[in-house]
Protein backbone atom coordinates (compact mmCIF):
# COMPACT_ATOMS: atom_id res chain seq x y z
CA UNK A 1 0.00 0.00 0.00
CA UNK A 2 1.39 3.20 -1.09
CA UNK A 3 2.07 5.90 1.68
CA UNK A 4 0.82 9.42 0.65
CA UNK A 5 3.10 12.07 1.62
CA UNK A 6 1.46 16.02 1.50
CA UNK A 7 4.01 18.19 0.96
CA UNK A 8 2.41 21.24 2.33
CA UNK A 9 3.45 25.21 3.53
CA UNK A 10 1.23 28.08 4.93
CA UNK A 11 2.55 30.31 2.47
CA UNK A 12 3.95 30.13 -1.13
CA UNK A 13 7.63 30.50 -2.06
CA UNK A 14 8.31 28.36 0.90
CA UNK A 15 10.50 26.19 -1.44
CA UNK A 16 7.25 23.20 -1.25
CA UNK A 17 8.25 22.38 -4.80
CA UNK A 18 11.75 22.08 -5.19
CA UNK A 19 11.75 20.13 -1.37
CA UNK A 20 9.22 17.58 -2.79
CA UNK A 21 10.77 17.18 -6.04
CA UNK A 22 14.60 16.39 -4.43
CA UNK A 23 12.96 14.04 -1.89
CA UNK A 24 10.89 12.22 -5.04
CA UNK A 25 14.46 12.26 -6.91
CA UNK A 26 16.18 11.09 -4.05
CA UNK A 27 13.45 8.08 -2.73
CA UNK A 28 13.51 7.14 -6.62
CA UNK A 29 16.97 6.79 -6.21
CA UNK A 30 16.96 4.69 -2.99
CA UNK A 31 14.63 1.86 -5.65
CA UNK A 32 11.74 2.95 -4.34
CA UNK A 33 8.34 3.52 -6.59
CA UNK A 34 7.68 7.31 -6.25
CA UNK A 35 4.78 9.36 -7.59
CA UNK A 36 4.82 13.45 -7.44
CA UNK A 37 1.54 15.39 -7.47
CA UNK A 38 1.80 19.04 -8.25
CA UNK A 39 -1.72 19.59 -6.71
CA UNK A 40 -0.93 23.37 -6.27
CA UNK A 41 -2.66 24.27 -9.31
CA UNK A 42 -2.44 27.88 -8.89
CA UNK A 43 1.33 27.89 -9.23
CA UNK A 44 2.15 24.86 -12.00
CA UNK A 45 6.23 24.48 -11.35
CA UNK A 46 6.82 21.15 -10.85
CA UNK A 47 7.30 20.03 -14.30
CA UNK A 48 10.06 22.87 -14.59
CA UNK A 49 12.18 21.04 -12.61
CA UNK A 50 11.76 17.56 -14.08
CA UNK A 51 12.49 19.54 -17.80
CA UNK A 52 9.29 18.46 -18.78
CA UNK A 53 8.89 21.01 -21.65
CA UNK A 54 4.92 22.51 -21.71
CA UNK A 55 4.31 20.74 -25.11
CA UNK A 56 5.13 17.35 -24.18
CA UNK A 57 2.33 17.27 -21.75
CA UNK A 58 -0.89 17.50 -22.55
CA UNK A 59 -2.86 15.89 -19.78
CA UNK A 60 -2.30 17.70 -16.52
CA UNK A 61 -4.04 16.75 -12.64
CA UNK A 62 -6.41 20.11 -13.88
CA UNK A 63 -7.79 17.73 -16.33
CA UNK A 64 -8.21 14.93 -14.01
CA UNK A 65 -9.98 17.14 -11.96
CA UNK A 66 -11.89 18.18 -14.63
CA UNK A 67 -13.40 15.15 -15.40
CA UNK A 68 -11.60 15.32 -18.79
CA UNK A 69 -9.34 11.96 -18.41
CA UNK A 70 -8.09 9.09 -16.22
CA UNK A 71 -5.58 9.94 -13.44
CA UNK A 72 -2.93 7.69 -14.99
CA UNK A 73 -2.92 9.64 -18.46
CA UNK A 74 -2.03 12.48 -16.64
CA UNK A 75 1.41 10.50 -15.23
CA UNK A 76 4.28 11.09 -16.86
CA UNK A 77 7.32 8.25 -16.44
CA UNK A 78 10.36 10.76 -15.37
CA UNK A 79 13.04 7.63 -14.57
CA UNK A 80 15.18 9.02 -16.90
CA UNK A 81 16.02 12.19 -15.26
CA UNK A 82 17.39 9.52 -12.67
CA UNK A 83 19.98 7.87 -14.56
CA UNK A 84 23.19 10.73 -14.76
CA UNK A 85 26.63 9.94 -15.96
CA UNK A 86 26.72 5.95 -16.51
CA UNK A 87 24.98 5.89 -13.05
CA UNK A 88 22.03 3.43 -13.71
CA UNK A 89 19.31 3.80 -11.79
CA UNK A 90 17.32 0.87 -9.74
CA UNK A 91 15.45 -1.63 -12.15
CA UNK A 92 13.02 -1.74 -9.89
CA UNK A 93 12.26 2.14 -8.90
CA UNK A 94 10.14 4.70 -10.74
CA UNK A 95 9.75 8.26 -10.39
CA UNK A 96 5.80 9.56 -12.26
CA UNK A 97 4.85 13.14 -12.41
CA UNK A 98 1.37 14.64 -11.94
CA UNK A 99 1.87 18.37 -13.47
CA UNK A 100 -0.29 20.65 -12.80
CA UNK A 101 -1.48 23.05 -16.06
CA UNK A 102 -0.32 25.51 -17.20
CA UNK A 103 -2.96 26.98 -19.07
CA UNK A 104 -4.57 29.95 -17.27
CA UNK A 105 -7.98 28.96 -18.25
CA UNK A 106 -7.94 25.60 -16.55
CA UNK A 107 -6.25 27.21 -13.72
CA UNK A 108 -9.25 29.86 -13.32
CA UNK A 109 -11.63 27.21 -13.80
CA UNK A 110 -10.55 25.02 -10.92
CA UNK A 111 -10.46 27.54 -8.71
CA UNK A 112 -13.78 29.70 -9.34
CA UNK A 113 -15.80 25.78 -9.51
CA UNK A 114 -13.21 23.85 -7.27
CA UNK A 115 -13.28 20.00 -7.37
CA UNK A 116 -15.11 16.95 -5.52
CA UNK A 117 -12.70 16.63 -3.10
CA UNK A 118 -13.44 12.86 -3.10
CA UNK A 119 -12.33 13.15 -6.23
CA UNK A 120 -8.54 13.92 -5.42
CA UNK A 121 -8.38 11.27 -2.86
CA UNK A 122 -9.71 8.50 -4.97
CA UNK A 123 -7.77 9.78 -8.03
CA UNK A 124 -4.63 9.86 -5.41
CA UNK A 125 -4.86 6.28 -4.27
CA UNK A 126 -5.84 4.92 -8.05
CA UNK A 127 -2.65 6.32 -9.24
CA UNK A 128 -0.51 4.72 -6.67
CA UNK A 129 -2.42 1.18 -7.34
CA UNK A 130 -2.13 1.53 -11.24
CA UNK A 131 1.56 2.45 -10.95
CA UNK A 132 2.43 0.05 -8.00
CA UNK A 133 4.11 3.13 -6.32
CA UNK A 134 5.73 2.68 -2.56
CA UNK A 135 5.01 6.53 -2.01
CA UNK A 136 3.25 9.59 -3.71
CA UNK A 137 4.21 12.46 -2.54
CA UNK A 138 1.24 15.71 -3.20
CA UNK A 139 2.12 19.28 -3.16
CA UNK A 140 -0.75 20.59 -1.80
CA UNK A 141 -1.30 24.48 -2.45
CA UNK A 142 -0.02 26.93 0.54
CA UNK A 143 -3.19 27.65 2.70
CA UNK A 144 -5.95 25.43 4.60
CA UNK A 145 -8.33 24.82 1.43
CA UNK A 146 -10.66 22.28 1.25
CA UNK A 147 -8.48 20.42 -1.16
CA UNK A 148 -5.37 20.91 1.43
CA UNK A 149 -7.59 19.46 4.00
CA UNK A 150 -8.54 16.74 1.79
CA UNK A 151 -4.83 16.04 0.76
CA UNK A 152 -3.72 15.87 4.68
CA UNK A 153 -6.61 14.15 5.64
CA UNK A 154 -5.40 11.07 3.51
CA UNK A 155 -2.06 12.06 4.08
CA UNK A 156 0.19 9.02 5.89
CA UNK A 157 2.78 12.04 6.26
CA UNK A 158 2.21 15.54 6.66
CA UNK A 159 5.64 17.52 6.05
CA UNK A 160 5.28 20.73 6.71
CA UNK A 161 7.86 23.46 5.42
CA UNK A 162 8.29 27.04 6.50
CA UNK A 163 10.66 29.06 6.68
CA UNK A 164 12.33 31.32 9.46
CA UNK A 165 9.72 33.71 8.74
CA UNK A 166 7.05 35.38 11.14
CA UNK A 167 4.38 35.37 8.33
CA UNK A 168 5.02 31.39 8.38
CA UNK A 169 5.99 30.85 12.04
CA UNK A 170 2.27 31.69 13.00
CA UNK A 171 0.41 30.02 9.66
CA UNK A 172 2.36 26.63 10.71
CA UNK A 173 1.70 27.02 14.13
CA UNK A 174 -2.10 26.93 12.77
CA UNK A 175 -1.74 23.89 10.48
CA UNK A 176 0.19 21.78 13.10
CA UNK A 177 -3.10 22.25 15.40
CA UNK A 178 -5.49 21.54 12.46
CA UNK A 179 -3.46 18.58 11.41
CA UNK A 180 -3.36 17.24 14.77
CA UNK A 181 -7.08 17.47 14.58
CA UNK A 182 -7.54 15.48 11.68
CA UNK A 183 -5.15 12.91 13.41
CA UNK A 184 -2.78 12.44 10.69
CA UNK A 185 -0.45 10.17 11.67
CA UNK A 186 2.67 11.13 11.15
CA UNK A 187 3.76 15.09 11.37
CA UNK A 188 7.46 16.28 10.47
CA UNK A 189 8.13 19.75 10.05
CA UNK A 190 11.25 20.92 7.38
CA UNK A 191 12.28 24.13 8.03
CA UNK A 192 13.64 25.93 4.71
CA UNK A 193 15.56 28.85 3.36
CA UNK A 194 17.74 29.33 6.62
CA UNK A 195 20.71 32.16 6.71
CA UNK A 196 24.02 30.09 6.68
CA UNK A 197 25.05 32.46 9.44
CA UNK A 198 22.55 30.79 11.96
CA UNK A 199 23.20 27.35 13.87
CA UNK A 200 21.59 25.19 11.50
CA UNK A 201 20.76 22.68 14.95
CA UNK A 202 19.90 25.15 16.63
CA UNK A 203 17.14 26.60 14.59
CA UNK A 204 15.98 22.78 13.87
CA UNK A 205 15.56 22.39 17.88
CA UNK A 206 14.04 25.63 18.45
CA UNK A 207 11.45 24.64 15.76
CA UNK A 208 10.83 21.67 17.57
CA UNK A 209 10.22 22.87 20.74
CA UNK A 210 7.81 25.65 19.62
CA UNK A 211 5.41 23.10 17.98
CA UNK A 212 6.17 20.13 19.79
CA UNK A 213 7.08 18.59 16.41
CA UNK A 214 9.78 16.40 14.74
CA UNK A 215 11.67 18.34 12.77
CA UNK A 216 13.34 16.20 9.80
CA UNK A 217 15.22 18.29 8.68
CA UNK A 218 16.69 22.62 8.20
CA UNK A 219 17.97 23.16 5.02
CA UNK A 220 19.86 26.25 4.61
CA UNK A 221 19.29 29.16 1.85
CA UNK A 222 22.17 27.96 -1.12
CA UNK A 223 23.41 30.19 -3.71
CA UNK A 224 23.79 26.93 -5.60
CA UNK A 225 19.83 26.46 -5.38
CA UNK A 226 19.24 29.57 -6.26
CA UNK A 227 21.88 29.79 -9.50
CA UNK A 228 20.31 26.53 -10.35
CA UNK A 229 17.46 28.58 -11.07
CA UNK A 230 15.27 25.63 -11.41
CA UNK A 231 16.86 24.26 -14.18
CA UNK A 232 17.02 20.75 -13.02
CA UNK A 233 16.52 18.82 -9.68
CA UNK A 234 19.48 20.07 -7.36
CA UNK A 235 20.05 16.51 -5.81
CA UNK A 236 20.67 14.88 -8.88
CA UNK A 237 22.92 18.06 -10.09
CA UNK A 238 25.21 17.59 -7.42
CA UNK A 239 25.00 14.81 -5.63
CA UNK A 240 27.59 15.25 -3.44
CA UNK A 241 27.22 18.60 -2.43
CA UNK A 242 26.22 19.05 1.38
CA UNK A 243 22.87 20.12 1.03
CA UNK A 244 21.59 16.86 -0.63
CA UNK A 245 23.00 15.06 1.93
CA UNK A 246 20.55 17.30 4.09
CA UNK A 247 17.63 16.31 1.83
CA UNK A 248 19.06 12.93 1.73
CA UNK A 249 18.57 12.59 5.60
CA UNK A 250 15.12 14.04 5.17
CA UNK A 251 14.11 11.26 3.06
CA UNK A 252 15.44 9.14 4.62
CA UNK A 253 13.28 9.61 7.89
CA UNK A 254 10.37 9.19 5.17
CA UNK A 255 11.36 6.01 4.25
CA UNK A 256 11.59 4.68 7.76
CA UNK A 257 8.89 3.69 9.42
CA UNK B 1 65.29 19.80 20.57
CA UNK B 2 63.24 17.56 17.91
CA UNK B 3 64.40 17.27 14.68
CA UNK B 4 62.08 18.12 12.49
CA UNK B 5 61.06 14.86 9.68
CA UNK B 6 61.82 17.60 6.62
CA UNK B 7 65.88 17.83 8.19
CA UNK B 8 65.74 14.22 8.90
CA UNK B 9 65.03 13.68 4.96
CA UNK B 10 67.79 16.28 3.90
CA UNK B 11 70.54 14.40 6.47
CA UNK B 12 69.24 10.91 4.69
CA UNK B 13 69.49 12.58 1.20
CA UNK B 14 73.23 14.81 1.96
CA UNK B 15 74.25 11.04 4.27
CA UNK B 16 73.61 9.21 0.45
CA UNK B 17 75.27 11.90 -1.50
CA UNK B 18 78.45 11.95 0.83
CA UNK B 19 79.19 8.19 0.37
CA UNK B 20 78.68 8.36 -3.48
CA UNK B 21 81.17 11.03 -3.17
CA UNK B 22 83.63 9.08 -1.19
CA UNK B 23 83.28 6.23 -2.98
CA UNK B 24 83.98 7.90 -6.66
CA UNK B 25 86.98 9.62 -4.66
CA UNK B 26 88.09 6.36 -3.59
CA UNK B 27 87.69 4.48 -7.40
CA UNK B 28 89.14 7.28 -8.94
CA UNK B 29 92.18 7.54 -6.80
CA UNK B 30 92.65 3.69 -6.56
CA UNK B 31 92.57 3.86 -10.52
CA UNK B 32 95.76 6.95 -10.29
CA UNK B 33 97.85 5.06 -7.64
CA UNK B 34 97.97 1.57 -9.46
CA UNK B 35 98.62 3.57 -13.08
CA UNK B 36 101.24 5.61 -10.93
CA UNK B 37 102.57 2.67 -8.80
CA UNK B 38 102.98 0.27 -11.72
CA UNK B 39 105.03 2.61 -14.21
CA UNK B 40 107.59 3.23 -10.61
CA UNK B 41 107.46 -0.47 -10.32
CA UNK B 42 107.54 -1.00 -13.63
CA UNK B 43 110.61 1.08 -14.17
CA UNK B 44 112.56 0.27 -11.16
CA UNK B 45 111.79 -3.74 -12.31
CA UNK B 46 113.52 -2.71 -15.64
CA UNK B 47 116.32 -0.86 -14.37
CA UNK B 48 117.31 -3.20 -11.79
CA UNK B 49 117.04 -5.93 -15.26
CA UNK B 50 119.01 -4.50 -16.97
CA UNK B 51 121.71 -3.84 -14.60
CA UNK B 52 121.40 -7.56 -14.54
CA UNK B 53 121.88 -8.23 -17.92
CA UNK B 54 124.97 -5.94 -18.34
CA UNK B 55 126.65 -6.92 -15.27
CA UNK B 56 126.02 -10.46 -15.69
CA UNK B 57 127.45 -10.60 -19.81
CA UNK B 58 130.85 -11.67 -18.14
CA UNK B 59 130.06 -14.26 -15.81
CA UNK B 60 127.12 -15.71 -17.89
CA UNK B 61 130.17 -16.46 -20.49
CA UNK B 62 132.77 -17.70 -18.17
CA UNK B 63 129.26 -19.83 -16.66
CA UNK B 64 130.48 -18.57 -13.44
CA UNK B 65 127.22 -20.14 -12.01
CA UNK B 66 127.53 -18.81 -7.91
CA UNK B 67 128.41 -15.66 -8.68
CA UNK B 68 125.42 -15.21 -11.41
CA UNK B 69 123.51 -16.96 -8.42
CA UNK B 70 124.67 -15.10 -5.43
CA UNK B 71 123.59 -11.57 -7.68
CA UNK B 72 120.22 -13.10 -8.26
CA UNK B 73 119.75 -13.55 -4.79
CA UNK B 74 120.60 -10.23 -3.77
CA UNK B 75 118.65 -8.85 -6.29
CA UNK B 76 115.62 -10.43 -4.74
CA UNK B 77 115.87 -9.00 -1.87
CA UNK B 78 114.94 -5.42 -3.24
CA UNK B 79 111.59 -4.33 -2.00
CA UNK B 80 108.87 -4.79 -4.64
CA UNK B 81 110.82 -7.75 -6.58
CA UNK B 82 109.61 -11.09 -6.16
CA UNK B 83 111.87 -13.41 -8.35
CA UNK B 84 114.89 -12.91 -10.71
CA UNK B 85 115.75 -15.56 -13.46
CA UNK B 86 118.34 -15.89 -16.13
CA UNK B 87 117.81 -17.64 -19.96
CA UNK B 88 120.45 -18.16 -21.63
CA UNK B 89 120.52 -17.68 -25.59
CA UNK B 90 118.87 -21.18 -25.98
CA UNK B 91 116.08 -20.74 -23.32
CA UNK B 92 117.27 -22.69 -21.07
CA UNK B 93 116.75 -21.44 -17.30
CA UNK B 94 120.52 -20.82 -15.96
CA UNK B 95 119.93 -19.12 -12.70
CA UNK B 96 116.82 -18.52 -10.43
CA UNK B 97 115.28 -17.54 -7.20
CA UNK B 98 112.33 -19.55 -7.34
CA UNK B 99 111.83 -21.51 -4.20
CA UNK B 100 111.75 -24.72 -4.65
CA UNK B 101 111.39 -24.71 -9.07
CA UNK B 102 110.25 -22.13 -11.70
CA UNK B 103 106.32 -22.29 -12.24
CA UNK B 104 105.26 -23.33 -15.43
CA UNK B 105 103.75 -20.18 -16.42
CA UNK B 106 106.96 -18.22 -15.88
CA UNK B 107 109.29 -20.91 -17.60
CA UNK B 108 107.46 -20.50 -21.08
CA UNK B 109 108.23 -16.32 -21.29
CA UNK B 110 110.08 -14.93 -23.86
CA UNK B 111 112.05 -12.20 -24.48
CA UNK B 112 112.49 -9.21 -27.03
CA UNK B 113 116.41 -8.88 -28.47
CA UNK B 114 115.63 -5.00 -29.64
CA UNK B 115 114.26 -3.68 -26.01
CA UNK B 116 112.92 -4.64 -22.52
CA UNK B 117 109.77 -5.80 -22.26
CA UNK B 118 107.32 -5.86 -19.38
CA UNK B 119 104.33 -8.35 -19.32
CA UNK B 120 101.45 -9.09 -16.35
CA UNK B 121 101.53 -12.96 -15.29
CA UNK B 122 99.60 -14.91 -13.15
CA UNK B 123 101.16 -17.86 -11.37
CA UNK B 124 98.90 -20.27 -9.14
CA UNK B 125 99.34 -20.32 -5.78
CA UNK B 126 101.97 -16.91 -6.08
CA UNK B 127 99.65 -14.15 -7.10
CA UNK B 128 100.44 -11.87 -9.90
CA UNK B 129 103.71 -10.00 -11.32
CA UNK B 130 104.81 -8.03 -13.76
CA UNK B 131 107.27 -9.72 -15.20
CA UNK B 132 110.21 -7.37 -17.40
CA UNK B 133 112.51 -9.12 -19.43
CA UNK B 134 115.33 -8.17 -20.72
CA UNK B 135 117.66 -8.85 -23.06
CA UNK B 136 121.30 -9.51 -22.98
CA UNK B 137 124.29 -8.91 -25.21
CA UNK B 138 120.59 -7.99 -27.58
CA UNK B 139 119.59 -11.58 -26.84
CA UNK B 140 123.02 -13.38 -27.93
CA UNK B 141 123.48 -14.15 -24.37
CA UNK B 142 119.67 -14.68 -23.19
CA UNK B 143 117.36 -12.87 -20.83
CA UNK B 144 117.19 -11.45 -17.72
CA UNK B 145 113.38 -11.74 -15.96
CA UNK B 146 112.71 -9.68 -13.19
CA UNK B 147 109.03 -10.55 -11.55
CA UNK B 148 107.46 -6.96 -9.95
CA UNK B 149 105.34 -8.45 -6.89
CA UNK B 150 101.69 -6.79 -8.07
CA UNK B 151 100.22 -7.98 -4.69
CA UNK B 152 102.38 -5.48 -2.73
CA UNK B 153 101.32 -2.63 -4.80
CA UNK B 154 97.68 -3.96 -4.07
CA UNK B 155 98.11 -3.73 -0.70
CA UNK B 156 100.10 -0.40 -0.87
CA UNK B 157 96.99 1.16 -2.70
CA UNK B 158 94.06 -0.57 -0.39
CA UNK B 159 96.09 0.87 2.66
CA UNK B 160 96.26 4.32 1.02
CA UNK B 161 92.77 4.54 -0.26
CA UNK B 162 91.31 3.23 2.84
CA UNK B 163 92.88 5.70 5.21
CA UNK B 164 92.07 8.54 2.65
CA UNK B 165 88.36 7.49 2.82
CA UNK B 166 88.42 7.54 6.44
CA UNK B 167 89.69 10.78 6.64
CA UNK B 168 87.19 12.55 4.10
CA UNK B 169 84.54 10.68 5.55
CA UNK B 170 85.09 11.99 8.85
CA UNK B 171 85.71 15.46 7.30
CA UNK B 172 82.57 15.60 5.70
CA UNK B 173 80.05 14.19 8.48
CA UNK B 174 81.59 16.80 10.62
CA UNK B 175 81.14 18.99 7.88
CA UNK B 176 77.48 17.88 7.43
CA UNK B 177 77.20 17.98 11.24
CA UNK B 178 77.93 21.81 11.42
CA UNK B 179 75.79 22.44 7.91
CA UNK B 180 73.03 21.10 9.35
CA UNK B 181 73.25 23.27 12.51
CA UNK B 182 72.80 26.00 10.28
CA UNK B 183 70.29 24.71 8.77
CA UNK B 184 68.23 24.21 11.78
CA UNK B 185 68.80 27.32 13.09
CA UNK B 186 68.21 29.58 9.95
CA UNK B 187 64.88 27.41 8.38
CA UNK B 188 63.94 25.02 10.55
CA UNK B 189 63.05 26.82 12.94
CA UNK B 190 60.99 29.63 11.76
CA UNK B 191 59.09 26.79 9.67
CA UNK B 192 58.48 25.34 13.29
CA UNK B 193 57.66 28.48 14.80
CA UNK B 194 55.19 28.81 11.78
CA UNK B 195 53.88 25.28 12.11
CA UNK B 196 53.27 25.61 16.30
CA UNK B 197 51.19 29.39 15.69
CA UNK B 198 49.05 27.53 12.70
CA UNK B 199 48.36 24.63 15.12
CA UNK B 200 47.39 27.22 18.23
CA UNK B 201 45.20 28.74 15.67
CA UNK B 202 43.66 25.12 14.66
CA UNK B 203 42.87 24.74 18.56
CA UNK B 204 40.93 27.89 18.60
CA UNK B 205 43.52 29.34 20.90
CA UNK B 206 43.50 33.50 20.50
CA UNK B 207 45.91 34.39 18.42
CA UNK B 208 49.21 36.38 19.61
CA UNK B 209 50.95 38.37 16.82
CA UNK B 210 53.88 38.58 19.06
CA UNK B 211 54.75 34.78 18.22
CA UNK B 212 55.74 35.90 14.94
CA UNK B 213 57.15 39.44 15.58
CA UNK B 214 61.46 38.84 14.89
CA UNK B 215 60.49 36.22 11.95
CA UNK B 216 58.41 38.94 10.46
CA UNK B 217 61.41 41.30 10.37
CA UNK B 218 63.72 39.10 8.44
CA UNK B 219 64.18 40.47 4.71
CA UNK B 220 64.78 36.69 3.35
CA UNK B 221 61.73 34.70 1.74
CA UNK B 222 60.83 33.50 5.56
CA UNK B 223 60.17 36.98 6.73
CA UNK B 224 57.84 37.14 3.78
CA UNK B 225 55.82 34.29 4.94
CA UNK B 226 55.83 35.07 8.15
CA UNK B 227 54.36 38.41 7.38
CA UNK B 228 51.50 37.13 5.00
CA UNK B 229 51.21 34.40 7.33
CA UNK B 230 50.18 36.77 9.99
CA UNK B 231 47.99 38.84 8.02
CA UNK B 232 46.12 36.17 7.16
CA UNK B 233 45.96 34.39 11.09
CA UNK B 234 44.66 38.22 11.82
CA UNK B 235 42.04 38.18 9.27
CA UNK B 236 40.70 34.16 9.95
CA UNK B 237 40.53 35.39 13.88
CA UNK B 238 38.54 38.46 12.74
CA UNK B 239 36.36 36.38 10.79
CA UNK B 240 35.79 33.74 13.62
CA UNK B 241 34.66 36.83 16.15
CA UNK B 242 32.30 38.15 13.85
CA UNK B 243 30.96 34.78 12.89
CA UNK B 244 30.78 34.14 16.58
CA UNK B 245 28.73 37.51 17.35
CA UNK B 246 26.18 36.73 14.46
CA UNK B 247 25.10 33.15 15.37
CA UNK B 248 22.09 34.65 17.00
CA UNK B 249 19.34 32.92 19.29
CA UNK B 250 16.00 32.52 16.32
CA UNK B 251 13.31 33.57 18.12
CA UNK B 252 9.98 31.84 17.61
CA UNK B 253 6.92 34.34 18.88
CA UNK B 254 3.91 32.71 18.21
CA UNK B 255 0.37 34.76 19.19
CA UNK B 256 -1.77 32.23 20.65
CA UNK B 257 -4.95 34.17 20.87
CA UNK B 258 -4.74 34.77 16.93
CA UNK B 259 -3.76 31.34 16.06
CA UNK B 260 -6.47 29.78 18.51
CA UNK B 261 -8.98 32.10 16.66
CA UNK B 262 -7.61 31.14 12.89
CA UNK B 263 -7.83 27.08 13.84
CA UNK B 264 -11.44 27.52 15.35
CA UNK B 265 -12.51 28.97 12.24
CA UNK B 266 -11.20 26.35 9.86
CA UNK B 267 -12.01 23.23 12.49
CA UNK B 268 -15.35 24.73 14.02
CA UNK B 269 -17.00 24.91 9.94
CA UNK B 270 -19.30 22.02 9.33
CA UNK B 271 -17.21 20.97 5.96
CA UNK B 272 -14.44 20.35 8.98
CA UNK B 273 -16.27 18.03 10.69
CA UNK B 274 -17.50 16.22 7.62
CA UNK B 275 -14.04 16.14 6.89
CA UNK B 276 -13.08 14.07 10.12
CA UNK B 277 -15.84 12.06 10.32
CA UNK B 278 -15.02 10.60 6.86
CA UNK B 279 -11.33 10.63 7.52
CA UNK B 280 -11.81 7.95 10.21
CA UNK B 281 -14.32 6.04 7.27
CA UNK B 282 -11.06 6.66 4.98
CA UNK B 283 -8.83 5.51 7.62
CA UNK B 284 -10.82 2.07 8.31
CA UNK B 285 -11.56 1.90 4.30
CA UNK B 286 -7.14 1.71 3.85
CA UNK B 287 -6.34 -0.21 6.80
Amino acid sequence: MAKIVSIHSFHGGTGKSNTAANLAALMALAGKRVGIVDADVQSPDIHVLFNLEEDEFDKSITDYLCGKCAIEEAAYDCSRALQLDGEAAVASAGLYLVPSSIRAGDIARVLCEGYDVNLLSDGLRHLARCQNLDYLLVVTPPGLSGETLVSITISDVLVVILRPDRQDYQGTAVTVDVARKLEVPRLLVVVNKVLPRYDLKAVGQAVARTYDAEVAGVLPLSEDVIGLASGGIFALRYPDHPLTQRYRDIAAKLMAV
Amino acid sequence: MRMPKLLQKVLAGVLVLFVAVVVTTSVISGWNLDRLLREQYDSKGAALANDIAAASVETLLNRDASTLQSALDQSAEIQGVSYVFIVDDRGQIVAHTFVPSVPEAVRSLSGNRATTTIRDVHVDGLGDFADIAAPILGGEAGYVHVGMDRAIMANQIKSAIAGTSLAILVVMIALAAAGAMVVIRTVTRPILRLTDVAQSLERGDPYRPEALAGLSKQKDELGQLARVFGDMAAQVKARETRLKQQVEELRIEIDQTKKAKQVAEITESDYFKSLRQKAKEMRTVRE
